[in-house]
């Protein structure tokens, strides 16, 4: 039954379940969280480096997704997956102040990863991602995040963390620089070699 | 230069490569639960009272023979007036008897239960 109607409303974009979800559509809920759960908690998760906060956010953020489907509009120019990663991103940002680890200065480094003789585990090669990311500051880190994991358009990117363009491409190439340097020297250790 | 550039290659396939494992990074499934706990909660809070006539059901909404009666409640008046007057007919026929000026007790035959027609024939025969 559900799989019926969830296939349906699967050819609907996201602004349309919005306000099917307002309408009390339970198949517009569940549509929606497929869509753009991973995609808030994959964000939350790159930008906080620890998996518990990230679950948290997202939830916090989908929570107030939900609470703005009733004053929704289907033709606004709001896109539901950029008003998501704004609140993620702001919800990460206080976290991270909240915490002291803003600006990534006391992050932990990769150095205690095992060497390039090893080969790391997948859990190991995505915390060793995340302490390169933590090293960058907060707005490169998520611009980093937005355009290289969740392949967001630079425009997104700019509206999402209210900044121009310019700024964006100026971000994401400063912050894959920085990135490539944390984690040089990890290369060997962080290619699967299969 | 040239090494240079190789190496560039070589961390940019390694960033590449983590980034798409990134990519492929999922919800729990108890996350996934709570998220749609929280949507169930939120649309039970803002759908708006509904009228009993939707709600109704068969109790809600009887069919025309018990609307008729007024409704369940006059419905079953009616039902256990009938029951009541069964039970005083099997238990008590003297009564019912007594009450009709005897006319069930000759009806009857003397027995005391069916009606015996052939008395009625032989009334409709007299006239």
């Amino acid at each position: 039954m559900h799989s019926d109607s969830d296939a349906e409303l699967a050819r609907l974009g996201d602004s349309a379940l919005m306000v099917l979800f307002a309408r009390g559509d339970p198949g517009a809920a569940r549509v929606l969280t497929a869509r753009l759960l991973p995609r808030a908690l994959r964000h939350a998760a790159r930008v906080l480096g620890d998996a518990a906060e990230a679950e948290d956010v997202a939830q916090e953020a989908m929570l107030r997704l939900w609470h703005a489907a009733a004053d929704w509009r289907s033709d606004g120019p709001a896109q539901p997956a950029t008003w998501l990663h704004r609140v993620v991103a702001n919800l990460a940002i206080d976290r991270l102040r909240r915490s002291g680890r803003a600006t990534g200065l006391d992050a932990e480094t990769p150095d205690d990863a095992p060497g390039p003789e090893a080969r790391l585990t997948e859990a190991e090669r995505m915390a060793a991602l995340d302490a390169a990311l933590a090293t960058l500051p907060e707005r490169q880190r998520q611009a980093v995040v937005l355009r290289h994991i969740e392949g967001m358009s630079n425009p997104e990117i700019a509206e999402v963390l209210g900044i121009g363009v310019e700024a964006v491409e100026s971000l994401t190439a400063r912050g894959k620089r920085a990135l490539k340097l944390a984690l040089d020297g990890k290369k060997e250790a962080l290619s699967h070699g299969d | 230069m040239a090494i240079e550039t190789e190496r560039d290659r070589h961390s940019d396939a390694a960033l590449e490569a983590l980034f798409e494992e990134a990519r492929h990074d999922g919800p729990r499934p108890d996350l996934v639960a709570r998220v749609l706990a929280d949507a169930a909660a939120v649309q039970a809070a803002a759908a708006p009272a509904v009228p009993p006539a939707r709600r109704a059901g068969f109790f809600r909404n009887p069919p025309g023979f018990v609307a008729a009666l007024g409704g369940w409640g006059g419905f079953g008046g009616v039902t256990a007036a009938g029951l009541f007057g069964l039970a005083v007919g099997l238990w008590s026929p003297e009564a019912v008897d007594a009450l009709s000026g005897g006319q069930f007790w000759s009806l009857s035959g003397g027995n005391g239960w069916t009606p015996d027609l052939s008395a009625l024939v032989l009334e409709e025969s007299d006239v």
